[in-house]
């Protein structure tokens, strides 16, 4: 298991769109996803649950990935959040 | 125009302007469509009903999805990077797992109907959203909530559309492609919006079904009741309500002129198409449906400009996966019907939402509109998509006059690799025996603005160029065609645009490399007279287009056409170009051509001008 912590950098925070991709991109691999924010604590895999997370750009996550591919996963989802998920920052 | 009176006693004709999406005239009843969410059922289902609801839960996810991909299915050029993304996460919404987990939960152990445990699940998820100080954030709400709602009304579809009666025009504060589908299967003469714009998606189905749809007509519904008699009139872009015996008699005259779109045969089809002053212009059209043909068949025409194989192949499941005896059968459809004047057939025009799934796929793209699309993808994937489809179309064209039109073509190195592979295909059919014409004539798109700055160089390469007018506008002027604020920028008839045309058309003079014109702009009645006076000979539009393109193409003289376009290129903006357009064409043809009402057999093809 992976934990990783991850900020929001792009100013229109965690979207629709942004969220989306997320789960687009979490879900090309085998092991499973969270995304932590204080206690509260979504799947991954779950862009409804994704968006609810509410987070704006600043805000800090907790990822977890757990499974074979995790790693790859993990570097996947990190990238995503580095890029701004591609939009303004 | 006409204006008619207004103050006759007792007379409660109105008219309501706005702006016209799909042309054409239709006579019928009112119907309302309120898009609120349908009113759910709060009682408690019994026990022996829980398989039964998850059932209705199960179908309606499922239509759902279809009614999501059915929209993206007709609007595949409106590849709007803020559209698809909106699709796509809405897409993504429906399949939500740990939500329809939840809902399911909840019939289960609740008792709730599907409909209740949809409202409350995705309600509270909602809730959260809208608790946030962010707006940006606040807006996932808004796309929740659109998600619930089409989830609510897949879920009572069967009952959505009881009350529409025969012969109705809907009058809705706004519609989309799906709405239009649905109603269309009812009977639908036309349809008014008081939002919405010419580009949308529903606008371009409505063009393919042929329905008169107004737009913007922002006064409709404060106007119009259920069951009033209105006259839809998509062309002129007004509605009349409650009109007076004689309107609808004035409007019957001029719709039995226009319709059906294709004429019944009134046309003599061996009259040659030209200007007054004798300029001869081929018209063809642009189909996507294979139930397009069989209109196509029954009028006179000079075949097709612009079959876009992406809609036509989608019809029998993933474009990307039709097996190429398939594609043969449906090219040789296409050729049949398109007859001697042949069938220009695009290649796969794909977007980003295209790729299918699967890591291989890769990360999705910031701005698909301008990325991996059209001729790039099928480059990219030569043995999956572009060499069948090459092959299907040499093996089709033995029997047809076929021509090859590439999508979203960049750089003449692109075209080289495909007519290399051309070849490469032919050898091969021939080595195996199979018959086939490989007299294929080759042809780009013109839709990024490189290709039309370097026409010159394409043309020892290609044997026509279509200008896609509808993205080459959206690159030149960065203007997003599809959706948000710059929308209303989005006009073809931009100088810049109109310049860009210019270029490709004298490029393709010193070569004798014909120039068509097939983007939703050829079908617009002030632009055809400035497409012919730039030297355009050959327009595609739209089936329900065709009939006033063709009568307003008889009615202009060319060289008069030629003084117009050299003035609206020195025109300010699109308005001013379509300032000058219009008070060109309340000059220079009869009111009687543009109204339609003479038959123009009989007309002197001198007379006006």
């Amino acid at each position: 298991m992976i934990e990783r912590t991850v900020t929001i950098r792009n100013r229109a925070g965690l979207h629709t769109r942004p969220a989306s991709m997320l789960v687009k991109t979490a879900s090309r691999f085998d092991a499973e996803v969270y995304l932590r924010r204080d206690n509260y604590e979504i799947n991954g895999k779950s862009v409804i649950g994704v968006m609810t997370l509410a987070a704006e750009q600043g805000a800090t996550l907790t990822l977890v990935v757990d499974g074979t591919d995790e790693t790859e996963a993990a570097d996947a989802l990190e990238a995503l959040f580095e890029d701004g998920f591609g939009e303004e920052m | 125009m006409d204006e008619p009176s207004t103050d006759v006693p007792g007379d409660d004709e109105r008219i309501i302007e706005g702006t016209g999406a799909a042309p054409g005239v239709a006579v019928g009843t009112a119907y309302r469509h309120e898009a609120s969410a349908p009113r759910v059922h709060h009682g408690a289902i019994a026990p022996d009903e829980v398989d039964a609801e998850l059932d209705r839960l199960a179908n309606a996810v499922q239509r759902a999805e279809q009614e999501l991909e059915t929209v993206r299915t007709l609007a595949p050029d409106a590849l709007a990077a803020d559209t698809d993304a909106i699709f796509e996460a809405q897409a993504l919404m429906l399949r939500d797992e740990d939500v329809l987990q939840a809902i399911r939960q909840r019939i289960r152990e609740e008792k709730e109907p599907a409909g209740t445990a949809v409202q409350e699940v995705l309600g509270a998820h909602r809730e959260r959203l809208e608790e946030s100080d962010d707006a940006q954030l606040r807006t996932g709400a808004d796309d929740l909530l659109e998600v619930e709602q089409r989830l609510l009304r897949a879920l009572r579809r069967s009952t959505t559309m009881a009350h529409i009666g025969a012969q109705s025009v809907v009058v809705a504060e706004d519609l989309t492609a799906t709405d239009l589908l649905r109603f269309h299967q009812h009977d639908l003469l036309g349809a008014v919006t008081a939002q919405g714009g010419p580009a949308s998606h529903a606008a371009i189905v409505a063009r393919a079904l042929g329905l008169p749809f107004l737009v913007g007509a922002g006064e409709a519904l404060q106007a119009v009741a259920s069951g009033e008699r209105v006259i839809v009139d998509g062309t002129e872009g007004r509605l009349v309500v409650q009109p007076r015996a004689a309107t609808v008699e004035e409007y019957r005259q001029r719709s039995a002129d226009t319709s059906p779109p294709m004429g019944r045969g009134t046309e003599k089809t061996g009259r040659p198409l030209q200007t007054t002053d004798g300029h001869p212009v081929t018209l063809r059209a642009n189909v996507g449906l294979e139930a397009e043909l069989d209109r196509l068949r029954s009028g006179p025409g000079d075949g097709i400009g612009l079959l876009r194989t992406e809609l036509f192949l989608r019809a029998k499941g993933d474009p990307r996966a039709v097996p190429e005896e398939q594609q043969v059968e449906l090219y040789r459809t296409a050729a049949e019907a398109a007859g001697s004047a042949g069938a220009t057939i695009r290649l796969l025009d794909l977007g980003d939402k295209d790729r299918g799934p699967g890591r291989a796929a890769g990360a999705p793209e910031n701005n698909p509109v301008w990325g991996w699309r059209g001729l790039r993808m099928l480059l990219d994937r030569p043995d999956e998509l572009l060499r069948p489809q090459l092959r299907a179309l040499l093996r089709a064209n033995q029997e047809g006059v076929l021509r090859v039109l590439l999508p979203m073509v960049t750089d003449v190195v692109e075209v080289r690799r495909v007519r290399q592979m051309m070849d490469e295909e032919s050898d091969r059919l021939t080595e195996d025996g199979v018959p086939h014409d490989s007299n294929l004539p080759l042809g780009i798109m013109v839709e990024v603005p490189a290709a039309a700055l370097q026409a010159p160089a394409f043309t020892e390469l290609v044997d026509f160029f279509s200008v896609g007018t509808n993205d080459l506008t959206q690159y030149v002027l960065a203007a997003d065609r599809g959706s948000g604020r710059s929308t209303v920028r989005h006009d073809a008839l931009h100088p810049a645009v109109l310049g860009l045309i210019l270029r490709v058309v004298e490029a393709g003079r010193m070569s004798g490399c014909p120039v068509e014109v097939c983007g939703e702009i050829a079908g617009d009645v002030q632009a055809v007279p400035v497409l012919l006076g730039l030297g355009v000979d050959t327009l595609s539009v739209s089936l329900p287009s065709l009939p006033g393109v063709r009568r307003i193409i008889r009615s202009v003289g060319y060289d008069a056409a030629k003084a117009l376009a050299r003035d609206v290129l020195q025109a300010d903006d699109a308005q001013a170009v379509r300032r000058r357009a219009r008070a060109w064409i309340d000059t220079h043809l009869s009111p009687a051509e543009t109204a339609g009402s003479q038959d123009e057999n009989a007309r002197d093809p001198t007379a006006s001008d």
